[in-house]
């Protein structure tokens, strides 16, 4: 019988394993189980031992380091980048702040206990000369890779996971999803092409040199990389124009080192399949079929055809009580029946497992992959 | 001069010429009724419905919608001179604890470019607020929208917050966002789900008629 681990890369090498692998991202579930601090403003420098003893103990393969502190950043002298978490009103929030000499930005989240997440606040670019700061400041970022860090991880979880090595956002998905909001970053290719294309140039450069380092400097087999896209934001011209580059040269360049590249799209499939199979990408992680993805599992099969691997599969409504357990495993079980068209298939959650998610679920999926996944 | 040309500029979102051809409009005396349905209003449509069957997406749609809410804001005081009244009015939110609002500012362009008002009560809206709203300004519809699981479930909320205040009878509740489905909106006693902005829209005018 193989291991979790050899059966992700059996995948990923184009292989057929001996059964269906299934991980699941259960990071954000962990933290509000068990009430612990989400840190999004600092990270985590050690290995979490404990989330991944949580992978274990629900029976998934872990593969996702959320918030993993991998190497280092610095800036140019005369750029001062600075994060702090702070209480305003009783209410915890964390800004991030340029100070560069053509002027400052800053964006601020606040704790939301309710989704046990960190809400978007205030978006820090408002017109073309805040967009100008976060080019200067950006366009200067250097890093330090410590690879031991990685090792940290893939040592303590073995064969019972792959740890991924996560990418930053693209230059459009630093603005949609931290800088600007999606309108405004949508309204801004229209309003200021010149000014949003320099800046997406310069950032676009300076992030393919992170996945240069990413890929020569770590052992990771697997780097995953996304906007969080969705076909209905990011639709193909648009893609085409401002992130289509971007990403073909990324997964070039991870493919030189013989590695191989997954991008996250959790929202809308149809589309963004085709998009980011036409340049080269081995896996669609996060395919949430149903409401959020706007397809069934075998449209998303049929888009991509019997190579490109498609990671995910069960939307995050199907986790909780509201919807029948009959549901839930009809999804699974839809999902499973996938490899037989292809072997190029993970079972995980569409995107990940949601706070107050039913455990028994969890173990249920599990129980389903050992009796519906084998080949 | 032709409402066509118009539409045509909103369809492909230009707001400055939308504006321009606009009170190019007002100026040779065309009533601002004329301009908003057969202009503004028509351009909307089309985008409307390529929106439905995917041949134009979230940014064009967004681009398109700020180009006609230019457009219709000069002729505001216009056609409340001439006592022009909207087909309906709604209130629109995403619901408590949820601060995204892109979908629900979607809905709303796509519910305003039917003719219906709209009342954006912004994020993190609490089902009291929501009900408050639609009783004071007489809201046919209460629009909810949601993008994350652990917040949806407050729709169910507002449902029943609306029962309780005595509105239920007399006011629609849809529901929509990504995480939410057909079987949710059942579930909790919502009046429609729809999957996309612009069927959101076309609902809502049945509903207000």
């Amino acid at each position: 019988m193989m291991t979790p681990r050899e059966r992700i890369l059996a995948v990923y090498n184009g292989q057929k394993p001996d059964r269906v692998p299934y991980m699941l991202d259960l990071s954000h579930y962990y933290l509000h189980k068990f009430q612990l601090p989400w840190e999004l403003g600092s990270g985590y420098p050690k290995a979490d031992t404990g989330l991944m003893d949580f992978n274990r103990k629900m029976g998934a393969a872990f593969y996702c380091p959320q918030q993993a502190h991998f190497w280092n950043v610095e800036y140019a002298n005369d750029v001062k980048s600075s994060s702090a978490t702070r209480v305003v009103n009783g209410v915890p929030e964390i800004y991030w702040r340029f100070d560069t000499p053509i002027g400052s930005i800053e964006r601020i989240r606040v704790w939301e206990p309710s989704s046990y997440s960190w809400a978007i606040k205030k978006w820090g670019i408002t017109n073309e000369k805040d967009l100008e700061v976060l080019t200067y400041a950006m366009a200067s970022r250097r890093y330090t890779p410590i690879p031991q860090n990685y090792e940290e991880w893939a040592n303590y979880i073995g064969e019972d996971g792959l740890v991924y090595m996560n990418t930053a956002y693209s230059a459009i998905g630093y603005l949609m999803n931290y800088w600007m909001g999606v309108e405004n970053t949508i309204y801004a290719s229209y309003d200021f092409e010149d000014e949003l294309q320099e800046c997406v140039t310069q950032i676009n450069n300076n992030i393919l040199e992170m996945v240069e380092m990413m890929a020569s400097e770590f052992s990771a087999p697997v780097i995953i990389m996304g906007d969080n896209f969705s076909s209905d934001v990011q639709s193909p011209s648009f893609f085409d124009c401002w992130s289509k580059d971007y990403y073909k040269k990324a997964y070039d360049i991870i493919h030189s080192h013989g590695k191989k590249v997954a991008v996250h799209v959790d929202g809308k499939l149809k589309g963004a399949i085709k998009m980011m199979k036409d340049i080269g990408v081995d896996c669609i992680d996060a395919v949430t079929p149903g409401s959020v993805g706007g397809c069934t599992p075998a449209e998303a099969r049929a888009e991509a055809g019997n190579d490109l691997i498609l990671s995910g599969g069960i939307p995050n409504e199907l986790w909780y009580d509201y919807s029948p357990m009959s549901s839930f495993e009809n999804a699974v079980k839809e999902w499973l029946a996938l490899k037989d068209i292809s072997p190029a298939l993970i079972a995980a959650a569409g995107d990940q497992v949601p706070i107050g998610a039913l455990e028994e679920r969890i173990l249920r999926m599990g129980e389903l992959v050992e009796e519906y996944g084998y080949y | 001069m032709d409402m066509k040309e118009i539409a045509l500029e909103v369809i492909n979102g230009k707001t400055k010429i939308v504006k321009a051809l606009v009170q190019q409009a007002l100026d040779e005396g065309i009533p601002a009724k004329t301009i908003l349905e057969e202009g503004l209003l028509a351009g909307m449509a089309v985008v409307g419905e390529k929106f439905k069957n995917n041949e134009v997406f979230v940014p064009e749609v967004l681009i398109s919608a700020r180009a006609m809410t230019m457009g219709a804001a000069m002729l505001k005081e216009k056609l409340n001179e001439s006592g022009e009244t909207a087909k309906g009015k709604a209130c629109i939110g995403t619901v408590q604890g949820d601060l995204h609002d892109i979908g629900k500012n979607l809905v709303k362009m796509m519910l305003e470019s039917k003719g219906i008002e709209v009342i954006d009560l912004g994020t993190d809206v609490s089902p009291e607020t929501f009900v408050q709203t639609a009783k004071e300004q007489n809201c046919q519809i209460i629009c909810c929208s949601a993008l994350l699981t652990t917040t949806m479930t407050v729709m169910g909320d507002v449902v029943k917050a609306a029962e309780a205040a005595g509105i239920r009878d007399s006011v629609k509740i849809m529901v929509g966002g990504a995480p939410v489905t057909e079987a949710f909106c059942k579930q909790i006693g919502a009046d429609a789900y729809t999957s996309d902005a612009a069927s959101a829209a076309d609902l809502a005018v049945t509903f207000c008629q």
